[in-house]
């Protein structure tokens, strides 16, 4: 408990700041930088006695419009379209394609795919999150008061995922179901066993899978394969788990080529099981079946 | 006294250095050279981009490849600019055959001594490869990254292909 105090109040914090007020998104948490996000910056609850936040203020009673200024997860060079500013000075002459929307209430909006605007990866924007702050097309400077918000922050996180035992390779993607990859590539199954909860499976290492292939041929006609019956999948050496170390387990196959399936088939589904090679009864089998559906035809 | 002994040392020094021949760098050893010849794959890395920890991105998955009857092989002639690449047993992601060029992409054109890129040419298309490291002669592999994308899938994943020299 003594060493969660100190995050317990540096989360407080982070929450119970003024800049944590003045920015809001929808949705209201980021877990998916490749979905739009709406970015919100309430002007009016800025801290007024800075003096560069109170000439912004005053810009914004005046009708001027806001833009955006950004730098992380990256910056864009001069001559990108959606560089912050423009010109010999750009911090007197903000990029047309980053005004914000006026909602007229006091706020201020700013819609992006995060992936897409940054041209950065997913974790790419996990790890820097967004960091910008907003300003009127002139922003002062050279000489000039300057004319801005404090910087401003969009913590992006992925979602708290569900520790498995067992895992793809390719991943599925954030609020998606299926494994993104092509006929011709490479499946691979990933099993750990230290979240292994049946205690006659755990710290096994004569692991193999039972896998049954659901694919359609040419013509699209749906077929049903299983490699080997769940009682002779230890017999058959291909189907072992190689042992990678740290209670990891690795299953990794072209699927088109393991279950010789005719040319122009499409592998839809992959079902697994995982057990001992030495199976003799369900206490030798993990429990749960795993499946994968295919997309990318 | 001292100083009209250090004159002639000086004098013979500079005569003797003046002598020697100048010296002469070697050129260094161009990466179309480097790529000449017959190449087998060795190892691969399946790469995931959307996996969220970095940890999970990249996966050794080389026995699928390299524990086959006919394996996946390259060559490249660095005289007339051709290559061949014989999938074996395993998928065909690159074309058969062709013309190859190196390109250096902040430069955007072909580079014979820095290249980010290996560009292999088809039938009018233009398959391009992002190098993992340099080909010198001296280097024991030759390593790209084949990049694939589902349409609806703006991540994509990839492979590390990793050739040793024959």
């Amino acid at each position: 408990m003594k060493r969660l105090l100190p995050l317990i109040f540096v989360l407080l914090g982070t929450c119970l700041s003024p800049v944590c007020g003045q920015v809001s998104t929808l949705p209201s948490s980021v877990e998916d930088p490749t979905q739009p996000v709406t970015i919100t910056v309430n002007i009016a609850d800025m801290d007024g006695s800075i003096d560069h936040v109170a000439a912004l203020q005053a810009a914004v009673a005046s009708g001027e419009d806001l833009y955006v200024w950004t730098w992380k997860p990256a910056e864009h060079p001069d001559g990108h379209p959606n560089v912050n500013g423009l010109g010999a000075q750009p911090w007197k002459d903000s990029n047309p394609n980053l005004i914000m929307t006026n909602n007229f209430d006091g706020t201020f909006s700013w819609t992006i795919v995060p992936t897409d605007f940054y041209e950065v990866s997913a974790s790419d924007v996990f790890n820097e999150d967004i960091h910008f702050l907003v300003k009127p097309r002139d922003g002062g400077g050279y000489g000039d008061p300057d004319i801005k918000s404090e910087d401003l922050l969009v913590p992006v996180d992925p979602p708290t995922l569900p520790v498995t035992k067992v895992r793809s390779f390719p991943s599925i993607a954030t609020g998606d179901s299926l494994v993104r990859i092509g006929s011709d590539d490479v499946f691979t199954l990933i099993y750990d066993n230290n979240y292994e909860e049946k205690p006659s499976m755990q710290g096994v290492n004569d692991l193999c899978v039972y896998v049954v292939a659901t694919w359609t041929d040419y013509l699209g006609t749906q077929n049903t394969t299983e490699y080997a019956p769940i009682t002779q999948v230890g017999s058959q050496s291909e189907l072992a788990m190689r042992d990678i170390g740290q209670g990891l387990f690795q299953f990794s196959f072209w699927p088109t080529r393991f279950f010789n399936l005719p040319e122009e088939s499409v592998v839809r589904q992959l079902e697994f099981r995982v057990l001992r090679q030495n199976v003799i009864n369900s206490d030798d089998v993990s429990d749960g079946t795993f499946i994968y559906r295919f997309s990318c035809f | 006294m001292k100083k009209i002994f250090l004159l002639p040392i000086a004098i013979l020094l500079l005569a003797i250095t003046a002598c020697q021949d100048d010296l002469v760098l070697d050129n260094e050893p161009l990466k179309i050279d480097g790529i000449q010849g017959n190449w087998v794959l060795s190892i691969v890395e399946m790469q995931d981009y959307k996996a969220i920890n970095a940890s999970n991105r990249s996966l050794d998955v080389s026995y699928v490849f390299t524990e086959v009857a006919q394996p996946t092989t390259m060559s490249f002639n660095s005289a007339d600019f051709t290559f061949t690449y014989n999938e074996g047993d395993n998928p065909s992601f690159l074309p058969e055959s062709g013309t190859w060029r190196f390109v250096n992409t902040s430069t955007n054109d072909w580079s014979a001594n820095y290249p980010d890129e290996l560009h292999l040419i088809a039938g009018g298309d233009t398959t391009e490869l992002a190098l993992g490291g340099p080909v010198r002669p001296q280097d024991e592999y030759l390593q790209f990254t084949i990049q694939k994308n589902c349409p609806e899938d703006n991540q994509g994943y990839g492979y590390l292909f990793k050739f040793i020299r024959q």
